[in-house]
């Protein structure tokens, strides 16, 4: 294959290395996995009005996410498992991120503790939450998070019960035996093994709390004053509902395609909640994102920022830490050459006008 | 229509046409016609034998054969995904025509004047760089071609030939690309040197300021093979390419391209010389504008071969918001993606005042040499001239936008066309 000169590439290596339930796991989208393809396909449907002959020769990119600087708008979004991917799994990825300068997401379903991701040295982590159905044990996740310095809660809304993730029905995927929900250790809340399907869905049907509502942000609230972000908005409606209900910010997100498919990608549902959110608090987007160009059209249409899912899963699995770093360096340069070749030297440069969406094609836009 | 013909009828149509050459499927044989999607302009299945030559993406394929893989690699890949490579191509598929019959035809006139200057017909070569690469004569021949064929030759700052031996070749109307670098005392000596060769206007490239990441120069890192040099740098430490990780060509430009570079460098160059400068990589409405403020000569609309920016959209396709902004103001030229006749009646129908030809000419080269690139020029002459004369159109000034329908045409509801 020669130098990998994308993400993209780390794909297909981590198929040949990963058994395939582990692949499987990862790459796989809900049904039919149209919202999977759309994702990706979205973006290419969106282009540059790139300005020339500006002085590109000094690109600023860093930003502030919740108070906290970062070198740049590209994070890490929450997976699952990652021992599962490699050995060091979730210490390869927080290593990485602070290597990187940017903010880790680690999953409520992580083989590794939030304490022992603290333990890799400083660094900028949220903390991903599933609410349970006994809310003592979300209490006390919550409460260790805090203790480890994470901060902030990415609240997962769009999973009151598993996607049909096909793949994983047909595998029966189960978590590998030598491996734990390591923020789960200790406690009784049900073992993922024996499964007549997938063994991931009936541990969320055991475990996850179908009845949550927008009170039991208030009640996260209660418990926290860490800012709550609220995973899993794409409409219009729930967006102006998370701003009432008092959450620091939205993130677009469809799962990577995995819960509800025919959703739309969510680059398409992006403006509509950066409308509906009226600047109020920030919104971020997930899904697809696996080109600096992808980045770049997040911002203009307004996104304060991304988190990137699968890359960085199947660059563990291709080249462990080493692959991490090497995902988030080149989308951050690719990102950097986007901004230089737009004529952006901020983010704040960054304008809806430097793009040009199915929209505007249809609709003619007034330039001038 | 003629598939369904039995064959007595397909000989006599042969033995009466007028035509110089004819279509390989009257010839009983089935070869379909070159596909449209190939990246970078279509077939990639090499023609039996020369001489069967009937399009010019035909010549990518015979180019692919002959060159090594990193040469090969450089002309024919794009940045990225490719997305825009491909556009480049597709879109003009898009556009389709509203041809004029019951013309008289009979004189077609093609020529046209650019800055001035007076040439056969409104296909021009654009600048590629290293076409030593593609074959020993590069420049040279591409030079006797353009001359040969009485349209102008854009030289590439990064010609393995140098402006004055360009100009040796002979009599010829000539335009210079420049990238502006760091050092503005070897821009202004590169200028010099290009007025002094005869050369008749600056192409100055604006959408550069980086290099765009072609994935397969970097995968190959692509240097330029030893043997040869950027003739118009000779003297410049150029050793620096070999040493690059990655692309080789990027660690170059990396070194020594402007990233600075603004308006106020065009008003820069506008002090150093009275030469036409061109502005080539506009593509929004916006700078258009300043182009016009600034003084610029023209436009080309263009993004470097879908090399730069991924995702922009086809040249063809900024063309018109391009044009809109100029108010007639000054020309605006195009390139990318230009293989047939009927690319370049699209251009012209939208606004073109002329468009240049790129790769095209170096897989001529890398094929077949001077040959090749004089059978570029003639075979888009050829099919431009039919392309008018099918759609009624005696003059370039005959070609109008109501000539051509576009995909935005068929969305709205079109006012009578009576």
């Amino acid at each position: 294959m020669g130098e990998i000169t994308n993400v993209m590439e780390y794909q297909a290596i981590a198929k040949q290395k990963l058994p395939k339930m582990a692949y499987d796991y990862y790459a796989s989208g809900a049904e039919d996995e149209w919202t999977l393809k759309q994702n990706r396909e979205a973006f290419s449907r969106i282009l540059f009005r790139p300005r020339i002959l500006i002085d590109v020769s000094k690109i600023d990119m860093t930003t502030s996410v919740l108070g906290f600087k970062i070198s740049m708008p590209i994070m890490i979004a929450p997976t699952a498992f990652q021992k599962m991917a490699h050995p060091d799994g979730e210490y390869a990825t927080a290593r990485a991120a602070s290597a990187a300068g940017t903010i880790m997401t680690l999953s409520s379903w992580a083989t590794s503790s939030v304490e022992e991701v603290a333990s890799t040295g400083p660094g900028i982590r949220f903390l991903q939450l599933y609410v349970h159905k006994d809310r003592k044990v979300v209490e006390q996740l919550v409460r260790r998070a805090e203790k480890a310095g994470f901060k902030a809660i990415s609240l997962t809304v769009d999973t009151p019960r598993l996607g049909r993730r096909e793949a994983d029905i047909k595998n029966r995927f189960v978590l590998p035996p030598h491996l734990t929900l390591k923020n789960f250790e200790g406690l009784d809340i049900g073992k993922m093994d024996k499964a007549n399907d997938s063994g991931l869905a009936s541990y969320v049907a055991g475990q996850i709390d179908r009845t949550l509502s927008w009170k039991d942000v208030k009640w996260l609230q209660s418990i926290t004053s860490l800012p709550i972000l609220v995973k899993g908005v794409i409409t219009a409606e729930d967006a102006r509902l998370a701003v009432h209900a008092g959450a620091s910010g939205i993130i677009v997100s469809n799962h990577g395609a995995r819960q509800l498919d025919y959703v739309p990608a969510t680059i398409s549902a992006l403006e509509e909640v950066v409308t509906a959110a009226q600047g109020r608090i920030p919104v971020y987007l997930d899904g697809g994102i696996r080109r600096g160009t992808d980045v770049f059209k997040a911002l203009a249409l307004g996104a304060s920022g991304i988190f990137i899912g699968r890359p960085v899963v199947f660059a563990l699995a291709a080249e462990g830490e080493a692959g991490v770093r090497n995902v988030l360096r080149m989308l951050r340069e690719e990102f950097e050459l986007t901004m230089a070749l737009s004529g952006c030297t901020t983010l704040a440069d960054i304008k809806r006008s430097h793009i040009l969406t199915e929209g505007d094609r249809l609709r003619p836009v007034p330039r001038l």
